[in-house]
């Protein structure tokens, strides 16, 4: 990169540099919090460990084979080291990696969030697109939206259950692996979400209508529609994207939930199972694998700000 | 502070919507005022079912009556009885106490905690402000149910330990517009007179700062009890909170999961109960915010 075009994007490049400290601390906090909650936890950790056992010895020789008995501090550095190395510790109950715990269960998670936020990304828009300043409609839909967001997911699950898999037949019960196990989890996880993101689009949208450059545009003659999704959408979506972060939070949260009301495999199901058995490595990892997720979206999504809007540049 | 009525849903944390330039729309009322008024009323109605529910229904809750099992809803049993032949009518009226009553303590933990967090970074200078500011963006952002799945990780499941959980989750909420309000006040010019008269920081504090700052205080928890009430309800519906045989509705449905497919009723009703509640507190809490709104800034 030359002198000029360094000077050119500088402030830019600052900013940019600044989000991924930011980012970087953030994980370092919730890691430092993880450590905390370990060994903040009720309960020695080697008690966990040793479970209803007791013979002379047991105690220690756990305490030296989990690294129990070295300083604290020295215990503080080890968790970070092997943290950066990607290993997210050992769960008490299975007594196996959590990596290969929780590695099997990552996609079946990763498929249901995405499905459903496709789908709330889509239905959002359409709704905010078709409804955005047209009075009737929009009491309809705000209404839909209330009503979208106020039902809780497990509920949704379940009466999507009895209608569309025992009476109408048509979805599978449970399981994952196929599209059509795929179809009623993803509805009833879009469905809060959707209420949310078309509530802020369409009031974004009304925001550009408002604009003067829509006066414009219309004045050339574009009809309404060509105006709304070609021109007035672009611009009422920047607000929407700094939900992104929110989004795969509400998306993970509500998957927990889902896969329960689903008996799906995934994250969901494996995080239950260790809040009840206090499995808290298992617990803790799913926590900072989301943390690390909300933090590497947020951070792009800052990016992509910057390289959309001109005016956030100047700054 | 630009309060638009359609992203004050504040279990989400969302961030503050952008202040449109110059020529911000209006957000017309969502909720005709008969909407409202039924929503009031719902709100009474689930209210006096917590207080009084022996008024409403009658008939003991958890007694089991193994001669009618799973009657679907009849002219006896309006919404059916569940697989241990209790009315599920009575269930749900009696539920309303345990649920409403989590979902509240759950509102005031946060309303008390986040209060006292946002005075103190409102009020305590550019650091502590600038450090809380970011734990309150970092919880946030978390999703609620997984910070409370931690909590219960951490301190175990029941029902007061749901209530602390989700409460922690909904702290941040608060404390933002607390903080906001605090930095206003603290700054308006009766507060400025009360100190040139001599008034001491703590009677500045008591008798200037806090019964303002509070004002919006209610309707926010108005608000945040139906949303607070949805996330309870999951975590019970976990099987983390109430254990059998109370009527709380998440757990009344997480019960009734394994009978669908013979008896829809005793899962369908504790589940219209979360909603319709959700929705009338929600319904309330707006209109009363937009009634209040331009009254703090």
């Amino acid at each position: 990169m030359t002198i000029a075009a360094i000077q050119q994007h500088g402030p830019l490049l600052r900013r940019l540099a600044t989000r991924v400290v930011a980012g970087i601390a953030v994980l370092w906090a919730a890691a430092t919090a993880a450590f905390l909650a370990l060994h903040a936890m009720p309960g020695n950790v080697a008690d966990i460990l040793a479970g209803d056992n007791t013979y002379p010895g047991l105690r220690e020789s756990l305490e030296r084979q989990w690294g129990l008995d070295k300083p604290i501090l020295v215990q503080y550095a080890e968790f970070l080291g092997r943290l950066a190395h990607g290993d997210l510790g050992t769960s008490y109950t299975m007594r196996q990696p959590v990596t290969s715990v929780i590695g099997p269960q990552v996609m079946p998670t990763v498929e249901l969030a995405v499905a459903a936020g496709v789908l709330a990304v889509v239905a959002s828009v359409l709704a905010a697109v078709l409804t955005a300043g047209r009075p009737r409609l929009r009491a309809f839909s705000s209404t839909v939206e209330l009503v979208g967001s106020s039902v809780p997911v497990f509920w949704v699950g379940i009466v999507l259950l009895m209608i569309f898999s025992f009476k109408l037949k048509l979805f599978p019960v449970a399981g994952a692996g196929s599209v059509a196990a795929l179809v009623l989890p993803a509805i009833t996880l879009a469905l809060p979400t959707a209420g949310v993101l078309s509530q802020v689009l369409r009031d974004a949208m009304e925001r550009t209508l408002d604009q003067p450059f829509v006066t414009t545009v219309r004045a050339r003659g574009v009809s309404e529609a060509t105006m709304r999704v070609r021109h007035a959408l672009k611009h009422a979506l920047l607000p929407v994207l700094s939900l992104a972060g929110w989004l795969v939070g509400s998306l993970l949260g509500g998957a927990v939930i889902t896969e329960s009301v689903f008996s799906r495999p995934g994250l969901g199901s494996v995080t239950l199972n260790a809040v009840t058995t206090k499995d808290m490595p298992v617990v803790l990892a799913v926590v900072l694998i989301a943390a690390f997720v909300y933090v590497v979206v947020s951070t792009l999504v800052d990016v992509l700000h910057l390289s959309i809007d001109p005016r956030l540049r100047t700054a | 502070m630009t309060t638009s009525t359609v992203t004050t849903d504040p279990d989400l944390g969302l961030p503050e919507p952008r202040a449109a330039a110059g020529t911000g729309r209006r957000t017309r009322g969502a909720i005709p005022p008969v909407g409202v008024i039924l929503a009031s009323l719902v709100v009474l109605l689930l209210v006096a079912w917590a207080i009084a529910p022996g008024v409403f229904a009658h008939g003991d809750p958890r007694m089991a009556d193994l001669t009618s099992v799973l009657q679907p809803p009849s002219a006896h049993h309006w919404l059916g009885t569940d697989r241990l032949g209790r009315d599920v009518l009575t269930r749900v009226i009696h539920g309303a106490r345990y649920s409403l009553l989590i979902a509240l303590c759950a509102v005031v933990i946060s309303a008390v905690v986040g209060t006292l967090l946002g005075v103190l970074a409102g009020t305590l200078g550019k650091v502590v402000d600038e450090l809380l500011s970011r734990v309150f963006d970092l919880v946030s952002a978390f999703p609620a149910v997984l910070l409370a799945l931690l909590v219960v990780a951490l301190a175990g499941s029941g029902t007061l330990n749901i209530s602390i959980a989700i409460g922690i989750a909904g702290v941040p909420k608060f404390a933002r517009v607390v903080r906001a309000e605090t930095r206003l006040v603290r700054n308006a010019d009766y507060v400025r007179q009360g100190v040139l008269y001599g008034a001491t920081r703590g009677r500045t504090f008591v008798r200037h700062l806090l019964p303002n700052v509070l004002t919006s205080i209610p309707v926010l928890a108005t608000i945040d009890i139906g949303t607070t009430l949805m996330a309870v309800s999951a975590l019970s519906f976990l099987g983390l909170g109430p254990q059998p045989p109370l009527p709380e509705w998440g757990l009344m449905l997480s019960e009734a999961r394994d009978g669908l497919r013979i008896a829809w009723w005793p899962g369908v009703f504790p589940g219209l109960a979360i909603a319709v509640t959700v929705i009338a507190f929600t319904v309330v809490g707006r209109y009363w915010q937009r009634r209040f709104e331009g009254r703090f800034a």
